[in-house]
Formats: structure tokens, sequence, C-alpha cells
């Protein structure tokens, strides 16, 4: 009775303790390489192209932009036509560039808004007077039954030129009625030029720069010689959103104010009716401000297709029109 | 002599019965270390993947943002089909305006759970199995809807 059983017939627990502990370090292995998966999955990106979507959609807005103020500003005879095939060329070249990323992006010119566009781009500078009546007017409307206004820019190439004091100086109003208005109005204050902002509701704020030539007052993106200009987009009370003709309802008038208190150049483009009067029927030499057919808005569609992204949208393009 | 038997058959139960304790302890623990290590590599993948389709559903409620008409905007995404051997679907719902991107695996049961931007426009309940997700808005009159996950 020394041996219960022969002697290669033992052991067999520890034959199937190691077995199920080879199978538990397996398991392990398994668990382990899942979790170096998800690291490696962790520390992956966003999808890719998803983000290119949008910075495509960017640049394409910028070239509709820029392609639309050279029509604007040269091509008025027919911009649509000049702004539609910019966006041909635009989309043959991006799309071929694409191509080699591995992206299919497809823009069309898909219609545009007219518009005015109005300007006085004297080189060097002038008032901002109507010269047409005989004795050159100060006070005047620039437009009338204004539904919409966009890029409205002023240069004023000789600070030196405006008036001392908020009473008399220059001002820009766009004013529905007497109560509803909006206005900016620019004057010297020693060395310093003073961007004044006005509503309805009374004086909503100014900001000042130095008066050094020339300054550049963007009235409806808010930047005053590039530097965002707090009275311009913000209301002085709530601190609240604010631009170009906040609490005016369209239509309204659109004013030029003691036009003959700045000296300097200013373009604005505008959806309704000119002052035919005062307004030259394009750009004139000498002093007269005229008024041109213009692109209010350009419609673009986009598309951007890769295997894994598919956007498609139509975009709106208004440069430079307050939110 | 006839007490030798006795003493060896005593001695080799005692030994077996040992043996089977410390072998059996061993492989409970074993076993126990390995399930808890995969629920928590469960819960971390989930995670992950979570935050992947999170990131999507907030980049097509981006180009559903721009304030053109959007015609179409979607994301596909593949992710593994199983978690560390177990499958797994996701709940993109509305939670009572907190909307949230619940991922579920089945066996062992794990939830987790995303809070997205309660300014995401989401209605409802929509589900997704592992897999390819694609995350897409429900576009009526050029206006996103509201966004959606299903499998591609």
């Amino acid at each position: 009775m020394a041996d219960l059983r022969p002697r290669d017939e033992r052991g067999q627990i520890l034959l199937i303790a190691a077995f199920t502990l080879a199978v538990i370090f397996v398991a392990l292995a398994l668990v382990i390489n899942s979790a170096i998966f998800t690291e490696n999955l962790a520390s992956q990106g966003e999808v890719a192209g998803s983000s290119e979507a949008l910075t495509y959609q960017h640049q394409v807005r910028q070239g509709v932009t820029e392609a639309m103020a050279y029509a604007n500003r040269y091509e008025y005879s027919n911009p649509e036509s000049s702004v539609q095939a910019s966006v041909v060329a635009m989309n043959e070249q991006g799309s071929h560039q694409q191509a080699t990323a591995g992206q299919i992006v497809d823009v069309e010119f898909g219609g545009s808004e007219s518009g005015w566009r109005i300007a006085d781009n004297t080189s060097g500078g002038s008032t901002f007077e109507n010269e047409s009546t005989p004795v050159a007017d100060q006070d005047w409307q620039l437009a009338e039954a204004v539904d919409r206004t966009r890029d409205v820019r002023i240069n004023v190439t000789d600070p030196s030129a405006l008036s001392g004091g908020p009473a008399t100086a220059f001002t820009l109003e766009a004013n529905e009625s007497l109560s509803s208005v909006w206005e900016v109005r620019l004057w010297l204050d020693g060395s310093e030029v003073v961007v004044d902002v006005r509503t309805g509701n009374g004086r909503n704020g100014e900001c000042r720069v130095p008066a050094t030539s020339p300054v550049e007052v963007d009235v409806t993106r808010g930047l005053v010689d590039g530097q965002r200009c707090h009275a311009l987009t913000r209301s002085g009370t709530g601190g609240n959103r604010m631009w170009w003709e906040t609490g005016v309802s369209a239509p309204y008038d659109v004013w030029v104010k003691n036009g003959d208190q700045v000296r300097g150049n200013y373009s604005m483009v505008i959806q309704g009716t000119p002052n035919s009067d005062g307004l030259s029927g394009g750009p004139a030499a000498g002093d007269d401000p005229y008024r041109t057919d213009a692109i209010y808005s350009t419609t673009v569609r986009y598309l951007y297709r890769t295997s894994q992204v598919t956007y498609e949208t139509e975009i709106e393009v208004t440069p430079g029109e307050a939110p | 002599m006839t007490e030798r038997g006795t003493s060896t058959a005593l001695s080799y139960v005692l030994t077996l019965s040992i043996a089977t304790l410390l072998v059996s302890g061993l492989l409970f623990a074993g076993s126990t270390f390995v399930e808890d290590s995969r629920e928590q590599v469960i819960r971390q993948e989930l995670q992950v993947i979570g935050e992947h389709l999170a990131s999507n559903v907030e980049q097509v409620d981006r180009y559903a943002d721009a304030p053109e008409t959007v015609h179409e905007a979607s994301l596909e995404q593949t992710f593994p089909s199983r978690v560390t051997g177990t499958t797994y679907d996701a709940i993109l719902r509305e939670n009572g305006g907190d909307p949230t991107l619940t991922l579920r695996a089945t066996d062992p049961a794990v939830t987790v759970e995303i809070g997205l931007g309660s300014d995401v426009p989401i209605t409802g309940e929509t589900f997704a199995d592992g897999g390819t997700i694609a995350t897409s808005c429900e576009i009526s009159g050029g206006t996103c809807d509201r966004i959606v996950i299903e499998n591609a």
C-alpha cells in the first residue's frame, strides 16, 4: 500500500492548475493588448479632413470677398459676371489642389444680390460735401430707403482738418426717424481723433486714436486704425453687442452732416436708393462722390467630400456687414 | 505494519487537499484579477470611443452652426466592433435639455456617459452599435434640426 496509484498517473491537480493558469495568462495578455489598442485609439486625432472642410470654406469666403471687392471697384459695368468668373477660376484651381489631397471640393456660383457702391476716393482726400449744388452742401442725404449697408469705411487723410468739438463734428448717420438714429462723429481733441457713437438713446461711447494721418474708421466692422473700437461694437450701458444701424429699422436713410469738417475718402455698399443728384454716375475726376452698380452679396454652393466627411452648404458672402 | 498504510493514506489526503486549496486559491485570485482588469479596460475603451464620437457630434454641430443654408453634413468614423471581447452600443439622447452620449458594454455591463454642449440640437434618442458610426444632421429647410448617430 505504499503507492495508491502508479507513479506516472500522479500530479493531475498540478497539471490542471498549470493549464488553467496558462489560460488566465493568455486572457490577461488579451486584456493588456486591448488596453494598448485603447491608448492607440486615444492618441488619434479627429476624423481626417473634418476641420479642413471648415478651413477651406473660410478660404472660399475670403476668395469671394476679394473677388467682390475687385468687381465692385473695377468691373462695375457688370460686376456679377466678374464675380462669377472668379468663382469658376477658384473652383478649377481649388478642386485640383484638393484632389491631390484626396478630397473632392466643388465651389459653384449660386447667384448674387445687387446693390450700389457709394464712394469718394479722390486722391489725397477731399471734403465729404455734396458738390453738385451751386454752393457745396455740407448736410446731405447719401441714400434713402436703405435696407442693408455693408463695408462702411472712412479714411481721414488729414486729421488736422477735423473740427475741434462735437457740436460741429463730421457725422455719418443711419436715420429712420428723429428718435431712431445711429451715428458716428469724428472730431479732433488735441492730438487725438475722437470716434464718438450715438444712438437714439443718447451717447454710446467713444474711442480715441492718435491724430497721425491717415485714420481709418471701419464702421461696420467696428475697427479704428485696425484696432477694435468698443464704442462701435458694444452698447455703453450694458456691454451688449451693438453695431451700425442697431435700433434703427430698415428702411432708413444715410446722411452725411458737417461734411466740410473732414478731409479724406469714404466708401460703402448699400441696398437702397442712392442720391442721384449728389452722386455722379461713375468714378469721376475731381471731387465728386459717385455711385456705381455693385454686388451686395454673393451666394456660393460649397461641397466638401472625403471618404469620411460630407459637407454641403450655401455660403452667403456679405463682406463687412454688421451682424 | 498495518498502521503504515493508514499513515500514507492520511498524508496523501492531506497533501492533496492542501495542494487543491492552494491551487484553487491561485486560480480564483488570477481569474478575479483578469476580470477586474478587463472591466477597467472596457471602461477606458468606451471612454475613448465616446470622446471621439462626442467630438464628431460637436464637429457636425459646427458644420450646422454656420449661418448658411446647410444641405448635408455628416462624419463617419470606424471604431472597433468589440471592446475587449464584448459588444457595445452608443446612445445619443436629449436627456431633458442636457444632451448625453451613453456607451454600454453588454458583458460585463459597463456604462460610460459623456456630456455634450447644451446647445447641440439633439432630440429623442438615436442608437448605433460598434463598428462604423456615422454622425449626421437631419436637415429641413436648410437648417440642422437634429444630430443623429447610426451605423454606416
